[in-house]
């Protein structure tokens, strides 16, 4: 594991007549943060759900072009999308509980069946670490996740992915609806997560990008303007689209 | 700043109504002192038939409509762009905008005269077809106002989707959903045509399906009709029982959303 | 390392389809929820079936024809079909307008005190069965109405055709007059819901602007939701349409050329009740077959064309949220 990449080769994404990401080309290497950004409705978060056949459950909605997981298509007739989703995790851009289900009972809903009771326990402490949140909740494993804080849930909900023990996760802005400290704390699990997975988060906030991507992506009206490792795209720049973006002259 | 018509205009509208409820509040006025005084009265031994047979009928129709409407409720939203989904909700429609005599007077044709006997089971098939459409209707409204954030959540966790559907979506619309189905069934409880020409009526305690059975619609129909202070007194009572029933669901009902609303916030 | 309950060998397979439960519960569901589409079918056909005697003899004639006689078995059902669209259409003409007037007053004028306390008179007065408002009805309003109210119209406005003749009490007027009262709270109520559902932007944008909220209401509420609103009025009248029980109790139950608004007549809906239970020859129960048959047809089509004049946006009335 750790060493599975993602890449997606000539990927659009239509919702009906409506072209929402234009031939999208990308390599997401393992063991690396990608950050994709780029203004509002530039078809990033779809882009991301194609990776992991979500954006095909919303009615009327198509994608062509090729997405492949260490080297095998995903889209191949003889691929389960669930079984696709346990390897290629994804976070959320709002926090969500499982109902009825108390904080260890959340985390423990993604594990696979068969798992003893001290197994159990033993991943859905190794998850809430692995999330950085094992030392908050570690005392309220059985209370209602419902009266946790929107940051705590959101990180929670990043635990309950990595129970899962994808090789991939996805993450959809998944600081954007939570407070900036929860944010911060995130994007500490987030960064420490590269030593062990490939990570491809899209944001909105080109310097959550800056602060803790590897590499990244920049998406304008659903196509890639500019893609390279995050220290030269913030400081050199190469396309004129990009930099307009990134000092705040365009939309 | 208001000119007389932004007075008027507001003052007309609230006439209107005034004017339009002033009959509604006279009946629920006449029923509730009529009722509540035949309550004192009534012969309840005389009623008692018509209850159970009301409540056991009400649960036969439960029995058949609940477990189909919810399924093909769930099929609706859950495909809903197949062929099959459009013409079943359109059905579901003309089936729900079917007068509830229509339904009687075909389940007579169709079960009655073939099995050659009116019966409890008959009536609850006709119950069964009023309460179908508005069960299935319900059910997929009750998904679809699920967030689609939670809906999502255990997908992608790799959930297979009836596992997502059954134990996250339905389990989180479960509160608005079981209410929503409790005010359709009360609606049906009431419903006397479907009844008329299929479970008949029954002067005796009966809890015999296979037999025809009382229930209180029937009761308010027949007695209401009938000469005579103890015939009027069971349809007065009758009467009441069904719009307490409506009335409890109704406040059972808010509460619900009420709590639900609050703790949304 | 790989996730918990994975080894090496799984690796490699593990983007396989495992699961049929998927398949199951697909076909669950379409069997169940074709059987909606086919009850509808058997239905149709059942009926079809039970009326052919009445349609061999009389054929499309019978919707035209006159006359309801079961001692010579000659059946027609014009005067049920008038009589059922006389009364509901007074019936709605009455309650519509009332309602959403009504409908629009409780929306943008009512006092925040009053908003759940009305909301919740109406949903009660919606959910009191027909049968009760037909007790009711036979009990407490046609007394009135033969002693009061229709003496009352006569003497003012005599001269409105129709309010010529005996006062009996049971009559088609008097089963028009509890339709609406029946009709009122369900047309409020769909009312609201339609006017719920638009957009809020309009208005808002007009308020901030410094309208009033009467014109609001009048000039930009009223013009976006009408179709709407008449489609509610219409599902309203569908409802009107098909009412047997409360109709059968007020109506007096006479068969014959429609007089006047006071005099005892019948509707396709109400003669059910009273006639198909005692009906003495096959020929009449396949003509009150018929009958049944043309008041689906009736319901359904004010219904579908109702609909389509609401749109999709709102449910039931009756199924709130």
């Amino acid at each position: 594991m750790g060493e599975c990449g993602l890449s997606a080769e000539r990927v659009s994404a239509m919702f009906g007549k409506r072209t929402v990401v234009r031939d999208v080309s990308l390599a997401f290497q393992p063991r690396q943060l990608h950050a994709v950004v780029g203004p509002p409705q530039s078809g990033k978060s779809t882009f991301l759900r194609t990776l992991n056949r979500m954006h095909e459950l919303t009615v009327g909605a198509w994608m062509t072009g090729q997405v492949r997981l260490d080297g095998r298509e995903v889209y191949a007739p003889d691929v389960d999308p669930a079984a696709l989703r346990r390897r290629v995790g994804m976070v959320l851009p709002q926090a969500s509980v499982l109902p009825g289900l108390d904080v260890r009972g959340n985390v423990a809903a993604a594990l696979p069946h068969g798992l003893d009771r001290a197994r159990q326990a033993q991943e859905v402490e190794r998850a809430l670490v692995r999330a950085g949140v094992w030392e908050e909740v570690k005392d309220r494993l059985a209370a209602d996740p419902r009266r946790l804080g929107e940051g705590l849930r959101q990180r929670l909900c990043l635990a309950r992915a990595l129970a899962a023990g994808p090789d991939v996760l996805l993450l959809d802005e998944p600081t954007a609806a939570i407070d900036p400290g929860s944010g911060f704390k995130f994007e500490e699990a987030l960064y420490a997560l590269r030593n062990e997975l490939c990570l491809v988060l899209v944001t909105h906030d080109p310097r959550q990008a800056a602060r803790i991507a590897d590499t990244t992506t920049f998406l304008w009206l659903g196509a890639v303007v500019e893609s390279a490792p995050s220290r030269q795209f913030f400081t050199r720049p190469v396309e004129a689209r990009t930099e307009a973006w990134l000092t705040g002259r365009s939309a | 700043m208001s000119r007389p018509v932004d007075r008027i205009g507001p003052a007309l509208l609230g006439a209107a109504l005034l004017a339009g409820l002033l009959p509604g509040v006279l009946a629920l006025w006449g029923i509730s002192t009529r009722g509540l005084s035949a309550f004192g009265a009534v012969d309840w031994g005389a009623l008692a038939p018509a209850i159970l047979g009301t409540a056991l009928l009400t649960l036969g129709a439960c029995l058949f409509a609940v477990p189909l409407g919810v399924a093909a409720g769930l099929y609706l939203a859950e495909y809903p762009h197949t062929r099959l989904a459009r013409i079943s909700r359109f059905v579901g429609d003309v089936l729900g905008g079917t007068p509830s005599i229509v339904i009687g007077v075909f389940v007579w044709g169709w079960l009655v005269t073939a099995t050659g006997r009116f019966s409890g089971w008959s009536g609850s098939v006709a119950l069964a077809l009023v309460l179908l459409p508005l069960v299935m209707r319900v059910t997929e409204a009750g998904v679809l106002a699920v967030p689609v954030s939670l809906r999502e959540a255990p997908l992608v966790l790799g959930w297979p989707r009836w596992r997502a559907t059954l134990s996250v979506t339905l389990r989180a619309g479960l509160p608005g959903l079981s209410i929503a189905l409790l005010i359709a069934v009360a609606r049906v409880a009431g419903q006397a045509a479907p009844l008329l020409f299929t479970a008949l009526g029954n002067p005796y305690l009966s809890a015999d399906l296979r037999e025809p059975m009382a229930a209180l619609p029937l009761t308010v129909f027949a007695d209401g009709s009938a000469p005579g202070a103890a015939a009027q007194d069971r349809a007065w009572a009758a009467a009441l029982l069904l719009v307490l029933i409506a009335a409890l669901l109704g406040i059972a009902a808010r509460a619900v959303a009420r709590r639900e609303e609050a703790r949304d916030g | 390392m790989p996730g918990p309950g994975r080894n090496a060998s799984q690796e490699a397979n593990t983007l396989q389809r495992t699961d049929s439960g998927d398949r199951w519960y697909r076909l669950v569901l379409t069997i169940a929820v074709t059987t909606v589409p086919a009850l509808l079918l058997v239905l149709v056909w059942q009926l079809w079936r039970d009326a052919g005697p009445a349609i061999e003899r009389s054929g499309f004639g019978f919707i035209l024809g006159t006359g309801w006689d079961p001692v010579q078995d000659e059946y027609g059902a014009a005067e049920l079909l008038a009589g059922t669209v006389l009364t509901a259409g007074i019936a709605t003409g009455l309650a519509a307008p009332l309602a959403i007037a009504g409908a629009f007053w409780h929306e943008m004028f009512a006092p925040s005190a009053l908003r759940r306390p009305l909301a919740a008179l109406v949903d009660l007065l919606a959910a009191v069965p027909g049968v009760v408002y037909g007790l009711w009805g036979v009990v407490v309003m046609v007394p009135w109405c033969r002693a009061v109210l229709f003496p009352a119209l006569q003497a003012h406005i005599g001269w409105f055709p129709g309010l010529d003749g005996i006062v009996y009490g049971p009559s088609l007027l008097a089963a028009s007059l509890l339709l609406a009262v029946m009709m009122f709270p369900f047309i409020l109520v769909t009312a609201r819901q339609i006017l719920r559902a638009l957009p809020a932007t309009q208005a808002a944008a007009a308020l901030a602007l410094g309208a009033t909220r009467w014109e609001v209401a009048r000039y930009v509420l009223f013009p976006a939701a009408r179709r709407a609103l008449g489609g509610a009025a219409l599902l309203g009248a569908g409802r009107a349409v098909g009412e047997a029980i409360a109709i059968a109790m007020v109506v007096g139950a006479s068969h014959g050329p429609i007089e006047s608004l006071l005099a005892p007549g019948y509707t396709l809906a109400s003669v059910l009740p009273h006639e198909f239970a005692e009906a003495t020859s096959a020929v009449q129960v396949a003509a009150l077959s018929y009958a049944t048959l043309i008041l689906l047809v009736v319901a359904v089509t004010t219904n579908a064309v109702a609909r389509l004049l609401v749109g999709r946006s709102i449910g039931d009335a009756g199924a709130r949220r």
